[in-house]
């Protein structure tokens, strides 16, 4: 008996891009039932990790964490291919906790590939989406470069860095989507005749070194935790053998170097035209922009166990590769590494990402859904969590279900979607917890109690993980009503315990939760004072910790939240006519007929909207009956 | 809140308080039908309204009573401010009249104006641009940030540098706590606790020194409060009369007349006071009087001054004073009453004095040594504040109680610091104190932080 059943005449989904975006929408829309195509210009490098080998990291390691919640792949396949895992900010705060790991690139397109495959409702084709078909106004399927049109109800484009890509290296570019694989040339045409403006970005990425030509007895080593914390509530344990990272810093020579390669800088010398991230400059740039700074630190990140390759995070460059060269061989513990790979810079078309719904369905096309960098954004995890995000949408639009749009103090990826089709984006988008108003609330260690049931009652997530979920969620009660419940006298022998911990002896009984919130005393310091401690994990000790230690000031954040949520919860109709408002400037038409919010909170949001604009908005509802 | 332009309301157009004329508006499809049935005009060639134009006559109330004289003037719509048919009479100033006269208009159908509704039926029939739509936007809304808004605009020059200077160093910090938690890989200094201490202790002091203009201008700005307080018919109500220059209160010789307040505004050379006279202080069986009495001693409370009247005709002893009302309390005057008649002995004028008070004789029936009260008013009211300094900016009202938010939330800010909790939590605090300037000085975004740590910092692999 064959396990693959033929697929169907008419897809429920296709998605065309299998890279983060593309494999978590495709895993998604396929556990929920719809009938999906994935289709990929490489098969080969399905959930290919184009840049760093490495996942998560502040408010990205929250996104993974939520992704995993709701019941999504990104955790489990980084879970599985991790070589190194770290959590950062262990001193800054339990909201900005966040994790982050090295991977084994082989290794985690291998993981991603195995579940691609096996996964019922789900086909894999390698061909390239060139032209939507539309039908009845609705986008109905595509054509590709071959000729074959694969018929849908729904299309979702997570095209990456492809469409139009041009890859850059010195003053020579050519087309690509990513170095060793075709840009896709066909599909900006498509959209712009349904009416889509595009834009341009540009990304960067660093030169590969051979590992063998590397002196690690010159460098420091960083290793990650011990025992490696897993990023899937759903890990037991991580599996593969865990390596270190070294550490290394540029100096003056090797900014000397880089400096003799500005006049033949695709970035300098205006070749380059897309926008690149702030946050992500290339080393060039760092050194034009901050002269002073004597030395910039590299990360040298191993590609894999066995991989011959090094990846050295923090020196993306388009600069001609014998300076590239120049560059590398300045550096400490690099003076005889060899280049593998050069590095280069790349521009791509992307989809100003007011244009979409905040299903992330463009209000141009009903069915077409778009994910990931197309919309704007760099980075895995803010890809995966898009597609993720664009497939339950899908869905739920197949399903007659209300849209699946969560709110900015449930999840980060809720922030993610509302700031991209609230405000557009300037450069590639990354996420940060400064972005996250009420980031005290999002943590990575309550992403599941946020979240899991939201993702059950859609379908994705599974028996298994409820049973995960529910367990944690009875030992964190647990954990909590015995901190506000276990009262401590302070007599002789508590006293000396309390003193022995670094804490403060009360003067009265108190319960456990008066003397936690002691700023210099842990959970785990409770440990001699109430022996069933030892019973729950230290998952559930630490956000229990984090709940009770810390309530006075998540009370504060949820009484913020409770004033935002009822700005949000004043819905606007979809065809009001702005125009028709008094008093709004024509600037202002112009966003909000743009942007369409769908809420009084969410026009509050688009850039340049006064609060004497959302007053008149308000007036107008009411005038029209609309509130 | 009902938007509909259909309706007719009616509202006192002019402040309250004392005014020698107070204007009553209606407005809406109805004014001049109420106008119609209420006015009889001086003329007898009086034909109905014409625009714009003043017409002279009695308005009446449904029994034809004469309500009050008044000039009344129709404006039609869409030519009136609102856009709407305006009718505006313009009567005697006297509370009394002004509400019986409204009183006669919502009986004939019209509803009471809510505040901004005027402006808010202009706004709504495209009588108004933007800019003023703001104003709209600050009177639905205040204090949020449609108010804000508008403080912003209206804030200029030497404070709003002070405050928009204040904001950009808080801002800093926000950078700073930023960088430090969404960089953490990246080699940066985190800024250390101390040093923040410092620039927020400093920021503190800053708003602080702004807040403490607030309460030396205070007096100036939003006048005093000053409540006569004395025992049944000393003659606080005759006092409140002489004072004002003419008969306000309900003058009696029965004991316990006043029963309800009656506030009055004096102008004393530029500077505002409210006068309020309570129920006259004595035991009583009168629920209703209690409960007068009651806020009566309330508002003496809050008071800036109290004026013990005091019947300098009657026996009296010092205990007679209720003890918060001491000398030392700084805040009475006690003011001798009735001098024009024979003075009891011990006289009570020489029992205050020696008990320490500053002390004014008068004869309100008189009017005799009034003026000097008045200054005497004038001087305890500012206590020293001085006379206005035309140059110095302070915050208004709705400013200072944003900046008093903020200084508290910086106030927590230091305590936080001091107990070294966690970066994530510290900018908790300091976020609400910049949001709290915001409404002031405009919204702080994310992406301006992000921006002030891109220009700032490297960072970024």
């Amino acid at each position: 008996m064959i396990r693959k059943q033929p697929p169907p005449p008419v897809y429920d989904l296709i998605v065309a891009g299998a890279g983060h975006a593309g494999c978590e929408a495709a895993m998604a829309a396929a556990t929920l039932g719809l009938k999906t195509l994935l289709l990929t210009i490489n098969v080969d490098r399905i959930g290919h990790l184009s840049c760093n080998p490495a996942i998560g990291g502040l408010a990205k390691g929250h996104m993974v964490k939520e992704i995993d919640a709701l019941g999504g792949y990104m955790g489990l396949w980084s879970d599985k291919a991790g070589i190194q895992f770290r959590t950062l900010n262990t001193r800054k705060g339990p909201a900005v906790r966040a994790s982050r790991a090295q991977m084994d690139r082989n290794e985690y397109m291998r993981v991603v590939q195995k579940d691609i495959f096996a996964q019922e409702n789900l086909w894999v084709k390698q061909d390239t989406a060139e032209t939507l078909i539309v039908e009845d106004g609705r986008a109905a399927g595509v054509k590709t470069s071959i000729g074959e049109e694969f018929k849908s109800k729904t299309v979702l484009l997570t095209t990456g860095t492809f469409l139009q890509g041009l890859i850059h290296i010195g003053l020579e570019n050519f087309s690509g989507g990513r170095m060793g694989d075709p840009a896709s040339v066909g599909m900006s045409a498509s959209l712009e005749k349904i009416g889509l403006t595009l834009g341009r970005l540009k990304t960067g990425t660093t030169p590969r070194l051979l590992k063998d030509s590397i002196d690690y007895d010159q460098l420091e080593a960083q290793f990650g935790d011990n025992p490696p914390k897993p990023f899937s509530f759903r890990t037991d344990k991580i599996m593969l053998p865990q390596v270190p990272c070294h550490i290394t810093y540029t100096n003056e020579k090797t900014h000397d170097a880089i400096r003799t390669g500005f006049e033949r800088s695709p970035m300098f010398t205006g070749v380059i035209k897309g926008t690149g991230a702030r946050y992500c400059p290339s080393i060039e740039d760092k050194v034009a922009r901050f002269p002073e700074k004597g030395r910039h630190q590299i990360f040298l990140e191993p590609e894999g166990l066995e991989s011959p390759e090094v990846y050295p995070s923090g020196i993306p460059t388009s600069l001609p590769l014998d300076v590239q060269k120049l560059m590398i061989n300045s550096i400490v513990g690099l003076e005889d590494a060899q280049i593998v790979r050069p590095g280069y810079a790349i521009e791509y078309d992307f989809v100003p990402p007011t244009q979409l719904l905040p299903t992330l369905e463009t209000k141009a096309l009903p069915g077409l859904f778009l994910a990931g960098q197309i919309n704007g954004t760099s980075g895995y995890e803010e890809a995966a969590a898009q597609g993720l995000w664009a497939a339950i949408n899908t869905f739920c639009s197949i399903t007659g279900r209300p849209p699946f749009v969560l709110s900015r103090d449930q999840a980060y990826i809720a922030v993610l979607v509302d700031d991209l089709v609230t405000k557009g984006t300037q450069e590639p988008y990354r996420m940060f917890t400064s972005r996250a108003e009420y980031r005290l609330l999002l943590r990575e260690g309550n992403a599941d109690q946020r979240l899991t049931a939201i993702g059950r009652e859609l379908g994705l997530v599974g028996d298994d993980q409820w049973k995960i979920y529910s367990e944690k969620k009875i030992g964190l009660d647990s954990v909590i009503k015995g901190l506000n419940s276990t009262r401590i006298k302070p007599d002789a022998a508590t006293c000396k315990i309390i003193s022995e911990i670094g804490g403060t002896a009360p003067g009265k009984s108190v319960p456990l939760a008066t003397l936690l919130r002691q700023p210099e005393l842990t959970i785990n310091d409770m440990k001699g004072l109430w022996s069933d401690i030892d019973t729950f994990t230290d998952e559930i000790l630490l956000e229990a910790e984090t709940q009770v230690k810390y309530e006075g000031y998540l009370v504060r954040q949820q009484e913020l939240v409770d004033k935002f949520r009822k700005k949000e919860s004043v819905k606007i109709p979809s065809d009001v006519n702005y125009a028709e408002v008094s008093g709004l400037t024509r600037e202002g038409v112009e966003k909000l007929t743009e942007v369409r919010p769908l809420t009084l909170g969410q026009a509050s949001r688009i850039s340049g909207i006064t609060p004497a604009a959302i007053s008149s908005i308000e007036i107008h509802l009411k005038k029209i009956g609309a509130i | 809140m009902s938007l509909s332009s259909s309706g007719t309301i009616a509202a006192i157009a002019t402040p309250p308080g004392d005014g020698g004329v107070g204007i009553i508006r209606v407005c809406g499809d109805n004014a001049l039908n109420i106008a119609n049935a209420m006015f009889k005009s001086g003329k007898e060639s009086f034909s109905g309204f014409k625009r714009y134009t003043m017409h002279y006559g009695t308005l009446l109330d449904a029994e034809s009573v004469e309500l009050d004289d008044v000039l009344a003037v129709f404006m039609p719509g869409p030519g009136s401010y609102t856009g709407e048919d305006t009718i505006e009479f313009n009567c005697h100033g006297g509370r009394a009249i002004l509400a019986a006269v409204l009183g006669e208009i919502l009986s004939r159908g019209a509803t009471l104006a809510r505040p901004g509704e005027f402006t808010l039926r202009a706004f709504l029939n495209g009588k108004m641009d933007l800019t003023q739509a703001e104003a709209v936007a600050e009177m639905i809304h205040a204090p949020s940030k449609g108010a804000a808004q508008l403080a912003r605009v209206k804030l200029s020059g030497v404070l709003g540098k002070r405050i928009e200077e204040l904001r950009l160093r808080l801002e800093e910090l926000r950078a700073h706590l930023c960088v430090a938690v969404d960089f953490p890989e990246d080699e940066l200094e985190c800024l250390p606790l101390d040093k923040m201490k410092t620039e927020v202790t400093d920021a503190v002091k800053n708003i602080s020194e702004i807040l403490a203009g607030v309460e030396r201008t205070r007096a100036w700005r939003e006048g005093g409060l000053a409540v006569l307080s004395g025992k049944v018919n000393a003659g606080k109500s005759s006092l409140l009369n002489a004072l004002l220059g003419r008969n306000r209160a309900i003058v009696t010789d029965i004991p316990g007349t006043t029963r309800d307040f009656i506030e009055e505004t004096l102008n004393l050379d530029g500077l505002q006071v409210r006068v309020v006279d309570t129920a006259g202080l004595r035991e009583t069986s009168d629920k209703v009087e209690q409960a007068g009495l009651d806020m009566g001693r309330e508002l003496a409370q809050q008071a800036d001054l109290v004026l013990l009247i005091i019947d300098g005709s009657k026996d009296f002893e010092i205990e007679e004073i209720d003890p918060e009302f001491s000398a030392e309390s700084g805040k009475c005057i006690a003011v001798i009453n009735k001098t024009d008649l024979p003075q009891s002995i011990p006289s009570p004028s020489d029992v205050m004095a020696q008990a320490g008070y500053d002390v004014v004789e008068i004869s309100a029936k008189k009017g005799q040594g009034i003026d000097e009260l008045a200054l005497s008013i004038r001087d305890h009211v500012l206590a020293g504040a001085g006379e206005p300094d035309p140059d110095e900016l302070v915050p208004n009202s709705r400013q200072a109680a944003t900046l008093k938010k903020a200084l508290s939330e910086l106030d927590g800010l230091i305590q936080d610091i001091e107990m070294t909790i966690p970066y994530d939590l510290l900018g908790v605090r300091l976020e609400s104190a910049c949001s709290a300037l915001s409404e002031i000085t405009g919204e702080i975004t994310p992406q301006e932080i992000l921006d002030s740590i891109f220009s700032k910092f490297c960072v970024g692999k």
